[in-house]
């Protein structure tokens, strides 16, 4: 095995912040605004000159400003969005970037892990801040959390059984096609982790100030940031190899790759600014009847396909 | 020019506070950030907690009851931070500039110190972007 695995972090922060620039800028184009520029005029370009590295200035900007430690919070609320970050480089190690991961045989499941306990080190940051927005954006990320990981698990299980196998690399392939219904799951679970705008509303900025974030501010902010950018690209990029992966090698490999990433990334774009916010009710008996239902479907078809037919 | 004050130019976050105005300046502001004039070309966020703002853009002539919360939110927004006073109310109390004016505490600048004033009642968005890019630039 080699160690090439190790520049998986750099690749996820450096694409992540061109995928959460594609985000802002779709979501703008589509209310008819302009979104970060990406050719300054020149009566502005004493600022900068191109706005494409913006979500990399926000962070830069983050670090550089000071830190509000509020009085009632615990040591928690510095250490949770470290191990956030840490939960996030650790997930980006076994997502395959072009086939290069961390291939282990149990993979798929430290992943699931990892990914739920990036959640939950925000979700314990946030409430012990001590805010009320705080406790009520933390409650509600629970709920949810609650009814999206189990379609979202065995959305993926499905593809491990029709593969036999609990290592990502193994299980990569164009699998749209052979279970369509594990897509949809996956995609539609993908969304509720990143908080794309139906299932935005354990950050709901105009109810709840910031949600779980609402105490942080400085450097732990941008911590938090890093965290959400490497966020973006680690599931779109787990979508993109499980999904939309066609076996090649080399450059094609990046080639694939890459193009799997940009065709997801437009996708989630698109419904963040084309829909509403949930309440949070409507949410969670949105999530338990239709995901939860097509999971169940692709369990059904995969074995099917692998036991029966 | 420091570091710091290079990264902030480049992102600046604003924070719409509300000291007791018509609502006439908060839609002017809504438009700057519309379709239009979007500020967001320039990377510039409305965000909805002053934690998180580089940029306090204070409506309104600041009426008694106010107070305590405006110099609140100046305290709460981390340092370094310029503060925009916006329309005729915030740069001179406007209207409600009367000496025996019973329940206006001031101007914005008599509460917390102000970096930049956009005249008008209310303030075309072009003065807001203007006022904005002015505030950017003394980071
Ligand atoms: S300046 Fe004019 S528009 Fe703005 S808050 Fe005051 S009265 Fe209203």
């Amino acid at each position: 095995m080699t160690l090439l695995f190790l520049i998986n972090p750099l690749i996820a922060f450096c694409i992540g912040i061109l995928l959460s620039f594609l985000l802002r800028k779709l979501n703008a184009r589509i209310q008819s605004r302009r979104g970060p520029v990406v050719r300054i005029p020149p009566a502005w370009r004493d600022i900068n000159r191109t706005k494409i590295l913006q979500p990399l200035y926000d962070i830069l900007k983050l670090f550089s400003k000071n830190t509000f430690i509020p009085e009632k919070a615990s040591p928690l609320f510095i250490i949770a969005p470290v191990m956030a970050l840490l939960c996030a480089i650790l997930a980006s190690f076994f997502v395959p970037v072009a086939g290069i991961s961390f291939d282990y045989t149990f993979g798929l499941v430290v992943l699931f892990y990892l990914l739920m306990g990036e959640i939950l080190c925000v979700i314990v940051g946030g409430i012990t801040s001590g805010s009320l927005f705080a406790v009520i954006g933390g409650v509600r990320e629970i709920e949810l959390l609650l009814t999206n990981e189990i379609p979202f698990i065995l959305g993926t299980f499905a593809l491990a059984i029709s593969y036999n196998t609990l290592s990502i690399n193994e299980m990569m392939g164009f699998n749209l096609i052979s279970n369509p219904f594990a897509a949809v799951v996956v995609f539609l679970s993908i969304l509720v982790k990143l908080h794309i705008k139906p299932f935005d509303i354990s950050d709901a900025e105009s109810e709840i100030v910031s949600g779980l974030t609402t105490e942080y501010s400085g450097k732990l902010l941008g911590i938090l940031e890093v965290t959400k950018v490497m966020m973006i690209f680690v599931l779109v990029a787990l979508f993109a190899d499980l999904f939309l992966w066609v076996p090649s090698s080399g450059l094609m490999a990046w080639l694939v790759f890459f193009s799997g990433v940009g065709f997801t990334s437009v996708l989630i774009a698109l419904v963040h600014s084309l829909f509403g916010r949930f309440k949070i009710d409507q949410a969670t008996w949105w999530l338990l009847r239709v995901p939860l239902v097509l999971s169940v479907f692709a369990v059904v078809w995969a074995s099917m396909w692998r036991y029966v037919l | 020019m420091s570091l710091s004050g290079a990264f902030l130019k480049k992102s600046p976050w604003v924070y719409h506070a509300h000291a007791g105005g018509c609502n006439g300046c908060d839609l002017e502001i809504l438009a700057s950030f519309g379709p239009r004039y979007d500020l967001e070309r320039l990377g510039i966020k409305l965000v909805a907690s002053p934690r998180f703002a580089d940029i306090l853009l204070v409506t309104g002539p600041v009426p008694l009851h106010t107070k305590p919360f405006l110099e609140r939110i100046y305290d709460q927004t981390p340092s370094p931070k310029k503060v925009v006073a916006m329309g005729a109310c915030g740069c001179s109390g406007g209207v409600f500039v009367d000496d025996e004016n019973y329940s206006i505490a001031g101007p914005v600048e008599k509460i917390i110190p102000v970096d930049v004033r956009i005249p008008g009642c209310p303030p075309k968005p072009e003065a807001i972007v203007e006022g904005i890019m002015k505030a950017v630039r003394m980071f």
